[in-house]
């Protein structure tokens, strides 16, 4: 016995420390509050950020596609730091000759067994910045180093705290053929009508953050992960030939130079309009392709409190605009598109980014810039404050399918959506590409939802993750992980993080809690420079829910969901009554399973000599053990009479227990969302919190108390918490149908076109 | 021979990493059916990623979802998928039969996939290297259900091919 006991005590240790793993608090993984930062997930008292100032003119050459321009940028250094040097971004360099973008892609031999494979590895576009001249404001040259994507300029002179610097920079680029070479930016040739569309960006040194987290943040520009940008206020005048139509972010300083007297009449009108007034008419931007005049016009916009500008250029734009009102903010949503979008574009791109600033401000902060756009950019979608790039083109007759439909109205929603995560709630992309994509792809599905009832979302309900969750952990990267490092990038940075937080607001918090706090995360970091970890304190902080599990599973580990119900056990109370009780022994007794000689023994046997000899049974054998006594029934009423009313009640309640036993396969842990159908045929769901696995993390019993007997018992039956194997939540269990199956299920013996072709024959 | 049959016909470019929100990726649900003796698959993937990967290569230039009950274009479907779906069963090459495709409003397409497989599997060699040729960043998942037991397996640039040995017990 003592040995027996000994050995229980010693396996239990390990399995308990374990189990508090799960539900360890986060304070290793997470920095120190600080003056910067609070244990809360607000902004400290100290917290500072660095300001960066632009004054750029640029001019594009139409005939060679080449950018050419010019900034002084000034600097303030608001840390406490003195800085004796400043780190600025060159991302255009990734197309340098010498980029290491290419170098670190992993190839074999294989990968070259075509032309086509041998091309591509071949192919060389020289892209990267040429920068010409880096010097003060007085014309000194300034001295600088460049390190791939980074560029270092030296001072003379520490930048002390609260100080701030000039200077100026001189550089030009050949611009991406975008069709050819990829790339968030660049150019589309039309070769029909021989024309070019420019969506421009990163085209200009940007200066990099500098903070209390990082210090600098100059990690290389590999490819994914993408900005981390100061605020700043900028001034951009942009050089393109006079026929063309720019959109930018900011507001068109210098509309009586580059508008037509219709063209101003009509973004007047659009200023107070609620559906939306077309400034270009796709007549007119036909007719501008065909013409193509010589010379070139400026186009001057200014922004403020932004972290970069971005522009497209084309005189194949058509332009239409309406006003969104958000809060006490008049904001202009626009769209510029050539007439490949068309159907598409004019009918809905305006109304959805419309919808779209409506939608986010309300979940999360108002939209306070004075414009939002979006332009037409076959295949890609891209995000710049206030202005983004997207795809969805039709066929060229015209037509488009629903699933091109769909693609485009996502890419709207979800580039649209990024003037909040990152643009204005400023997070490290660089670092953390779920911060803002995620983030952006959960609000996304928020806002497809009230544009749509049952609009088919891409991401967020939980059981659209399960694929990606289950398999071979070695590959599947936890969300926090480096944007550079991590497998399965879409589903890892948008789609996990993205049904995290619908899981969440749906399952974990309910909708108030996680509102509430989600919007005061916003509230805290609009305009500012947000970590992980002031986005998981503020959520816990602002709702009085512990979250370390939740985080810790869902953002630091790569487990998946998949518990399993393994066995449900039928309990009834005990009424005490011998007249009930005694009757249900006899019952069970006579119902029990018989062997097979006993059952063959009843007519084999005769006459058992008990039988043929009556002396032979004593006490024992003639007592009914199913008999009520006088005992039974005095001890009854004694124990009967010790019972309140209360207790005699719940005694003749007929309560159900049943004992529910389950597995956690997948290593994560969830809630277990039970649903009980009755032998009526009702139904009844019951909700036990995560933490019930805090100690036993990977077998767990509950015993339900119901009022009725159950027939069945199904776990996660709104497929809520990306469970990835469905066979093994039901009792009795249900093997779920593959896809496969299901298909077969549904295939009519006909195809559509076989159908349409009867639905002919009856028009005929 | 091979090589220069090759060398004419691939002559596109192919995308590089740089573009923005992507997706790259296929899942394939694959089961065993006991019953019937085929090996039943669906193949899920990104529409506008097959899209544009087979409009690159040259295969095809239009949406799925118009070619979806095109019978020349179901036969093009099926020997494109056969050559980045590949199952090696006991040593010998399967081939899948295209039984239907599913244009999925949410941005996915699923590929119903069978095939006659030998009556005792024992070794299963898994090819699955779809979009892997036009996208540095595809990655694949194969979850094979046998017995009414789930596996799944990752497919990526270095590691293409997986062999499952199977317990017949």
């Amino acid at each position: 016995m003592k040995k027996i006991l000994f050995c229980s005590l010693v396996a239990c240790i390990p399995s308990l420390l374990f189990a508090q793993s799960k539900f360890a608090q986060l304070d290793q993984e997470l920095p120190t509050p600080n003056g910067y930062r609070t244990a809360g997930g607000a902004p400290g008292s100290d917290y500072y950020q660095q300001k960066a100032d632009y004054k750029i003119a640029i001019s594009i050459n139409d005939q060679t596609q080449v950018l050419s321009g010019e900034e002084t940028i000034t600097y303030t250094n608001n840390s406490p730091d003195k800085l004796e040097y400043l780190w600025l971004q060159l991302d255009q360099n990734i197309y340098s000759l010498d980029s290491d973008s290419k170098l670190i892609e992993v190839e074999k031999m294989e990968d070259f067994k075509s032309i086509g494979d041998v091309k591509k590895k071949l192919f060389h576009y020289d892209g990267g910045f040429k920068v010409e001249s880096i010097t003060t404001t007085s014309g000194q040259k300034m001295s600088y180093a460049i390190n791939k994507t980074m560029m270092r300029i030296n001072l003379d002179k520490a930048l002390m705290p609260k100080g701030s610097i000039s200077f100026k920079i001189k550089w030009w680029y050949n611009i991406n053929d975008r069709m050819a070479v990829g790339g968030r930016s660049g150019y589309e040739y039309f070769e029909k009508d021989d024309n070019y569309l420019y969506t421009i960006a990163q085209f200009f040194p940007r200066m990099c953050v500098y903070n209390d987290v990082e210090g600098w943040q100059n990690k290389q520009f590999l490819g994914k992960g993408e900005f981390t940008l100061p605020f700043g206020d900028y001034e951009v005048s942009i050089t393109v030939p006079s026929d063309h139509i720019i959109g930018a972010t900011g507001v068109l300083q210098n509309p009586n130079n580059v508008l037509t007297a219709e063209q101003k009449k009509r973004f007047e009108q659009a200023k107070t309009a609620d559906s939306p007034v077309m400034i270009v008419t796709q007549a007119e931007a036909e007719q501008k392709e065909k013409n193509k005049e010589k010379g070139t016009k400026t186009w001057t916009f200014k922004a403020t409190n932004v972290r970069d500008f971005a522009f497209a250029s084309s005189r194949k734009f058509i332009w239409d605009a309406m006003n969104v009102k958000v809060g006490a903010n008049n904001v202009m949503a626009m769209s510029y598109y050539p007439k490949e979008g068309n159907p598409l574009w004019e009918r809905y791109s305006t109304k959805l980014v419309a919808h779209t600033i409506k939608t986010y401000s309300k979940y999360t902060i108002d939209y306070t810039y004075p414009v939002a756009i979006s332009v037409h950019s076959k295949w890609i979608g891209m995000e710049y404050p206030m202005i983004c790039f997207n795809g969805g083109r039709p066929e060229e007759d015209g037509t488009y399918s629903e699933d091109t439909k769909y693609g485009m109205w996502g890419v709207i929603i979800h580039e649209v959506g990024h003037n909040f995560f990152p643009m204005i709630i400023n997070s490290d992309e660089r670092q953390w590409s779920w911060m803002d994509e995620g983030l952006n792809t959960f609000v996304q599905y928020l806002t497809e939802q009230e544009w749509e009832r049952g609009y088919p979302s891409r991401r967020g309900p939980a059981h659209m993750i399960a694929d990606y969750m289950r398999g071979d952990k070695k590959y599947i990267s936890p969300i926090m992980t480096n944007s550079e490092s991590i497998f399965q990038f879409g589903n890892n940075a948008y789609g996990k993080p993205a049904t995290a937080l619908n899981i969440l607001r749906e399952t974990i918090m309910g909708r108030e809690l996680f509102d509430y706090a989600f919007k005061m995360y916003c509230e805290r970091w609009k305009f500012k420079h947000p970590t992980p970890a002031d986005f998981f304190r503020t959520m816990e902080d602002a709702s009085a829910v512990d979250l370390d599990w939740f985080w810790r599973g869902w953002f630091y580990g790569s487990d998946h969901v998949d518990i399993s119900m393994d066995n449900v056990k039928w309990f009834q109370m005990n009424t005490m009554n011998p007249e009930v009780e005694k009757a249900i022994k006899k019952e069970q007794y006579e119902n029990r399973d018989k062997g097979i000689s006993e059952i063959r023994d009843v007519d084999a046997i005769k006459q058992t000599v008990n039988e043929a000899d009556p002396s032979i049974d004593d006490f024992y054998a003639k007592r009914d053990v199913f008999l009520v006594d006088a005992l039974d029934k005095k001890e009854y009423e004694e124990f009967m009479n010790k019972l309140s009313p209360e207790d005699k009640k719940l005694l003749n309640s007929n309560k159900q227990f049943y004992e529910l036993s389950f597995t956690n396969k997948g290593g994560l842990v969830m809630p277990l969302i039970i649903e009980v159908t009755f032998v009526d045929n009702t139904t009844q769901v019951i909700r036990i919190p995560a933490e019930i696995w805090r100690m036993y993390e990977d077998k767990v019993s509950k015993v339900l108390i119901l009022e009725k007997e159950a027939k069945s018992f199904r776990l996660d039956p709104f497929l809520e918490t990306a469970d990835t194997d469905l066979n093994n939540n039901s009792w009795p269990a249900n093997v779920e149908p593959t896809r496969y199956e299901l298909f077969q299920q549904k295939k009519m013996n006909e195809n559509p076109m076989q159908r349409q072709k009867r639905v002919e024959e009856i028009k005929n | 021979m091979k090589l220069k049959q090759a060398l004419f016909i691939c002559i596109l470019f192919v995308t590089t990493s740089l573009s923005a929100h992507d997706y790259f990726f296929a899942f394939a649900e694959m089961k065993y059916n006991e019953v019937s003796g085929r090996i039943e698959a669906t193949i899920t993937l990104t529409t506008h990623d097959y899209e544009r990967s087979l409009r690159e290569r040259g295969i095809l230039n239009q949406e799925i979802s118009k070619l979806a009950d095109d019978e020349e274009a179901y036969a093009t479907f099926q020997a494109d998928l056969n050559k980045g779906f590949k199952l090696n069963i006991n040593g010998k090459e399967i081939q899948f039969n295209l039984e239907g495709i599913e244009v999925q409003l949410t941005g996915v397409t699923n590929f119903h996939l069978s095939a006659e497989v030998p009556s005792s599997i024992t070794k299963l060699e898994m090819t699955f290297d779809l979009l892997m040729e036009s996208f540095v960043e595809q990655q694949n998942k194969i979850t094979f259900i046998y017995r009414n037991n789930k596996s799944s397996y990752e497919f990526l640039q270095n590691k293409k091919t997986q062999e499952i040995v199977l317990s017949n017990e």
